[in-house]
């Protein structure tokens, strides 16, 4: 089973769809936080816990990254490399969420060792299945990686 | 032929003497012979101590003479017509002898020929090449005549050619003419050898020097059309990025601002339901329904540009699963308007891309159920025929039809013969299959008439 506070790190620019996507989880009654990060860089350094993120408290390790791939800064793909490159954090599991079914993009995505790739769904109803889909396999079924320091 | 004539004359020299003298002797033998026979006749009849020893005699003798005056002439008209013959072989050498002359001295190739180290010959066009006089050439060795920076490397090739005896077939090499112009020449050997020994070399050259100078010229030429083919791909290449660029950012940046306009349309009337009136839901689903043909019209639009950029490549592919699999997908709209689809089974094989062909046959099926008159029971069929190694896949329904006017306008991108409201659609589907079925190498069409449903079909090739 999954880590008793589970929380959410959305990399989204678009402040339209972070809306939506918190609508959603308040519509699915996900009472657990929801960091968001509004380009590449910033979720390199909320990860790493650099400046303003070293408070661990405020600011804790995800059980889940949701991840954008066209970002400002820093494309989703930079950040997965990124990420997939450091020791302590190479096992967090990431879920794209896009736009894009471009069958480029999404090949990339899974070369790069993503977990999952979704694309955003147009109406909010999809986007309710969708984020239900994402509590029910991500943060309850899925059985979380220990995270090396 | 002209060595022929040349022996038989050879032959001949001994014959002749031989003739003179015969000639010589008969003609005493004829002078002598009468005399005998006066001096005989007078002896046996007119003297009257003739024996009969001596008229033995005189018969000997004439017996003799006789027969030796016969085979003399015998002899001689052999031998004359041995001299005739020789006669007629000269006058044949001498016409042999004018003709190749004629051939050498007006050969469109210049020719020398050396005997013994010595030029023997030198025709006409040979003076022209090299521009010099036939006295002057007559002088001159293919090492004098080369252009100087030719000099070494043919010192290095005739030097083999003493040590090893093989004599090269060919050669090229710049020239400088007497008046100091240069010419690229080409120089063809051909040797007459007695065992190790030449007898003879004949040089033929050609001037080649405007051949060369056009194989430079398309040289060059290709050079610049491979590099004007080299920019233009890079161009290409270049627009082709953009282009690929700005479907990403059709994909990505276009649908972000109406997955708003939608989820939050979806929000407004989800949560604020008791603050509109009628209208106002009304308004909100306007809103939405907007947004839900925008999308499709991008969905459609990316995926009519990704057949343009994506490879597609062939296979063999039971039609039968890919039918099944674009039934299934329409499975609630065939519910919905209470369809009836037949297929005739079994369906063959084709050379194609699944995915591609699911997409085909979904747009022509989806048609066919959407096109029929309002209150009408769609009645779809479908099949397959074979002929000269292609399977042509029919589709028939009993719907509106087509007029042929508008047998062209219906495979145009965004072409729409019908307003949304009767017929929702983006007029891409139609769009869509021609070019699909174009990149896996096959034809699409169809026969109808307005009011009298349409049949299409597609052709793929069976192998």
């Amino acid at each position: 089973m999954s880590s008793v506070h589970p929380n959410i790190l959305l990399v989204e620019d678009d402040p339209n769809d972070v809306l939506l996507i918190k609508r959603a989880f308040r519509k699915i009654n996900f009472s657990h936080p929801l960091q968001v990060v509004e380009d590449g860089e910033e979720a390199v350094a909320y990860l790493a816990g650099q400046s303003l993120y070293v408070d661990r408290e405020r600011y804790p390790l995800p059980s889940l990254i949701l991840l954008d791939i066209k970002l400002p800064r820093k494309s989703g793909f930079e950040v997965l490399d990124w990420l997939r490159k450091q020791p302590a954090l190479k096992r967090l599991p990431v879920v794209v969420v896009t736009s894009s079914r471009d069958s480029i993009d999404i090949n990339r995505a899974y070369d790069l060792y993503a977990n999952s790739y979704l694309v955003k769904p147009f109406n909010f109803n999809d986007w309710l299945e969708m984020v239900e889909a994402l509590n029910i396999y991500w943060l309850t079924l899925n059985e979380d990686p220990d995270l090396e320091f | 032929m002209g060595f022929n004539l040349i022996e038989l004359l050879l032959k001949n020299i001994k014959q002749l003497k031989e003739f003179w003298v015969i000639s010589i002797i008969t003609i005493i033998v004829m002078v002598l012979a009468p005399l005998i026979i006066f001096f005989g006749i007078t002896l046996i009849f007119f003297q009257e101590y003739a024996e009969w020893k001596l008229a033995m005699l005189f018969i000997a003798c004439l017996i003799i003479f006789i027969s030796f005056s016969f085979f003399s002439l015998l002899r001689w008209r052999e031998l004359r017509q041995v001299i005739n013959q020789r006669e007629k072989t000269k006058v044949e050498l001498k016409k042999s002898e004018e003709r190749f002359r004629r051939m050498a001295d007006n050969s469109q190739d210049g020719l020398r020929i050396i005997e013994k180290g010595k030029i023997v010959y030198i025709n006409k066009r040979a003076c022209e090449i090299f521009g010099f006089s036939k006295e002057e050439l007559s002088r001159l060795s293919s090492s004098n005549l080369a252009a100087p920076e030719e000099r070494k490397h043919l010192k290095v090739i005739f030097d083999e050619a003493e040590r090893t005896g093989e004599q090269p077939k060919e050669l090229r090499f710049w020239i400088v003419q007497k008046d100091g112009s240069r010419r690229y020449i080409q120089n063809r050997y051909s040797l007459a050898k007695k065992g190790n020994d030449i007898i003879n070399k004949f040089i033929f050259t050609t001037d080649i020097t405007n051949l060369m100078r056009a194989a430079e010229e398309l040289k060059k030429h290709r050079h610049h059309l491979e590099e004007l083919v080299e920019e233009r791909t890079d161009q290409l290449k270049e627009i082709n990025e953009e282009l690929e660029s700005f479907t990403h950012s059709v994909s990505h940046d276009l649908r972000a601002p109406l997955r708003a306009i939608r989820g939050f349309s979806d929000a407004l009337a989800e949560d604020f339901t008791d603050n509109l009136n009628s209208e106002g839901h009304e308004y909100i689903n306007r809103i939405a329904s907007a947004a839900d043909r925008m999308d499709s019209l991008i969905n459609d639009l990316l995926s009519y540009s990704k057949l343009n950029r994506e490879e597609i490549k062939s296979q063999l592919i039971d039609l039968g699963p890919v039918v099944k699999n674009v039934l299934s997908q329409l499975e609630d709209e065939i519910k919905k308007k209470k369809a009836q689809v037949s297929i005739e089974e079994p369906l063959p094989c084709i050379l194609g891309h699944r995915s591609t062909l699911i997409q085909v046959i979904m747009n022509i099926l989806s048609n066919a159920l959407k096109f029929v008159s309002p209150g009408v029971r769609p009645r779809v069929r479908l099949w397959s025929e074979e002929s000269n190694n292609v399977i042509r896949l029919f589709v028939e329904d009993n719907g509106i039809g087509i007029d042929p006017e508008h047998r062209e306008r219906v495979f145009q991108v965004f072409e729409r013969l019908h307003g949304s409201e009767t017929y929702p659609g983006t007029g891409i589907g139609l769009a869509i299959v021609r070019k699909s079925i174009k990149r896996m190498g096959g034809q699409v069409g169809f026969d109808s008439n307005l009011g009298q449903g349409s049949k299409f079909w597609i052709e793929l090739p069976k192998q």
